[in-house]
């Protein structure tokens, strides 16, 4: 039956006439790992008011959102960035949006901000943008954040990417998040749990798929990732409970993420692990 | 929805299949779970001819060619041959220029785009534009023999006449549109870039959507991603038909009628 209703979303989404999304079916659950709050830097879109992201989640049938601030990106007051975030998503997310704080390693007191995500915030993980902060996954510091979020027990996920290198703003130009420490780093730390987001554009070109794929504390989204059939291979290399629903909404149109599942012919079981069960084993329901 | 893609690479080798036919076999069969009706293959034709002409008589009714050119290799009666071979005289309906093939606006390759133009050919021009230079600057990065959609419209400027598909509407987008927006017999077609909300929106605004058409170019980039571009996009349904393939069947009509090829009920 689920797997009926699912196919009848993403059939809707190239039915004539048809509003993408409202062909799901109530009840239905779908979590997106990857979803911005706030206004991206240097162009407004629909979606960067809380409550119109709230309104595309809902008619592509997302039940439940993790949600970073885009604010994190370039604000210095990390602590303002996150005590929004957690506000916008209490007051507009009518328990769809779930927060997930920025922490700058690179910044002064950024134990203190870890510890309010937690503590103050119930904040189930972080968002760390290594690439818009200036360090490497190399950086001693982030390796001390890592540590420190993986004692607490928090999910880590790591923003790759953000945009085009080709077409950024000049003075905010930010190539990739360098991926290659990481599968060390995660053998050195045995409780340390990462999401990579906006991981790769494409199997082929991610040399660090399969050393991270090998640890089971990784888990990867595709919203980045394109190419035909692309998360079909995706999940060929990674394994499918390595891999989560993740639209990077609203930057880029939810229908993409959702469309790539319809694209990869991907069975019952397979659309059930990426639209629920893998992100559900990361973060059992709050 | 009725959808046709102009912008389709079945020969790549990250295709599955051994053999063009294979390929393109498995690309139909793909697009078909999409709901996508017909496919412009962008092909070069100096290996596999015959297969490549073969399966665009095979599948016609799927399937449409535009001769993948390189211009600056080589002079321009043999491209007007080329074009002769393949469109005038044989199964194709259009030439594409890509990334590298010559940058659009050179006086040198006039005669090849007018005699495309007398032959009711699509042309199709990759355009891009980089951010780079010393100071970096939007469209500062300059490859040699690649066209920005400035290029476009400074052809589509000494040639009023002729109907020119600006591919993946120069890239960077928000640029791209400006630049040929004077030019109203300028299409923009919306493959090759990530599923950017707005995009298509910022198009149909500046241009109008009767100058948008869509395209994936599969395999670099998927169906699911690129189709995104227009269903997700916050506009009319007419406007989404007129992207997904009406416009297209439009430009199409005259050498698809020409060549007795359907244009669909």
């Amino acid at each position: 039956m689920v797997e009926i209703q699912r196919r009848s979303l993403l059939q809707g989404l190239l039915a004539a006439g048809s509003r993408p999304g409202t062909h799901a079916a109530a009840g239905r659950e779908l979590i997106d790992v990857h979803v911005y709050v706030s206004r991206w830097p240097t162009r407004r879109m629909r979606g960067d008011e809380t409550p119109e992201l709230v309104e595309i989640l809902a008619q592509g049938a997302v039940s439940e959102a993790w949600a970073g601030s885009f604010e994190a990106l370039m604000f210095k007051d990390i602590a303002a960035v996150n005590a929004r975030l957690a506000e916008e998503c209490e007051r507009h997310g009518r328990g769809r949006l779930i927060p997930f704080g920025a922490v700058n390693p690179k910044l002064p007191a950024w134990e203190e901000e870890l510890r309010r995500c937690q503590e103050r915030y119930r904040m189930p993980g972080i968002r760390l943008h290594p690439n818009y902060h200036h360090y490497t996954l190399r950086d001693p510091d982030f390796v001390r954040l890592l540590e420190a979020a993986a004692e607490r027990g928090l999910i880590v996920q790591i923003a790759a990417w953000m945009e085009d290198e080709r077409r950024q703003i000049p003075l905010m130009r930010a190539p990739a998040v360098d991926l290659a420490p990481l599968p060390a780093l995660l053998e050195r730390l045995p409780r340390a749990r990462v999401m990579v987001l906006n991981g790769f554009l494409s199997v082929q070109r991610a040399p660090a798929l399969v050393p991270l794929a090998r640890s089971d504390r990784v888990a990867f989204d595709f919203a980045m990732l394109d190419g035909m059939m692309e998360l079909r291979n995706l999940i060929g290399a990674a394994g499918l409970d390595r891999v989560v629903f993740g639209s990077y909404s609203p930057m880029f149109y939810l229908e993409s993420a959702l469309l790539k599942v319809q694209e990869a012919a991907l069975s019952g079981a397979e659309q059930e692990g990426v639209f629920r069960a893998d992100a559900r084993r990361w973060l059992p329901r709050i | 929805m009725r959808i046709w893609d102009i912008h389709c690479h079945p020969a790549e080798s990250r295709v599955r299949g051994r053999t063009f036919p294979e390929k393109l076999e498995h690309v139909i069969e793909v697009a078909g779970r999409m709901g996508i009706e017909r496919l412009g293959l962008l092909v070069r034709a100096d290996k596999d001819a015959r297969e490549i002409e073969q399966a665009l008589v095979r599948y016609r009714d799927k399937v449409f060619g535009l001769l993948w050119m390189t211009l600056w290799n080589d002079r321009p009666e043999r491209h007007i041959d080329a074009l002769n071979r393949w469109v005038r005289d044989g199964p194709m309906v259009g030439m594409k220029l890509a990334g590298n093939d010559g940058v659009c606006s050179w006086p040198i390759y006039e005669p090849v785009f007018e005699h495309a133009a007398r032959l009711e050919s699509l042309i199709f021009i990759h355009a891009w534009l980089k951010v780079g230079g010393d100071p970096p600057l939007p469209g500062g990065l300059l490859e040699i023999h690649e066209s920005r959609p400035q290029d476009v419209a400074l052809l589509a400027s000494r040639h009023p006449e002729m109907q020119l598909i600006c591919g993946h509407s120069g890239g960077d987008w928000e640029l791209g549109f400006a630049a040929v927006r004077a030019h109203s017999h300028v299409t923009v077609e919306i493959s090759g870039s990530w599923p950017t909300r707005g995009m298509v929106e910022m198009a149909v605004r500046e241009l109008g959507a009767e100058r948008v058409i869509f395209g994936s170019d599969i395999p670099g980039r998927g169906f699911g991603s690129q189709l995104a571009k227009v269903l997700g996009a916050s506009i009319s349904e007419r406007e989404k038909q007129l992207i997904l393939a009406d416009n297209l069947r439009r430009l199409a009509a005259p050498i698809f009628r020409r060549k007795g090829l359907s244009l669909g009920a």
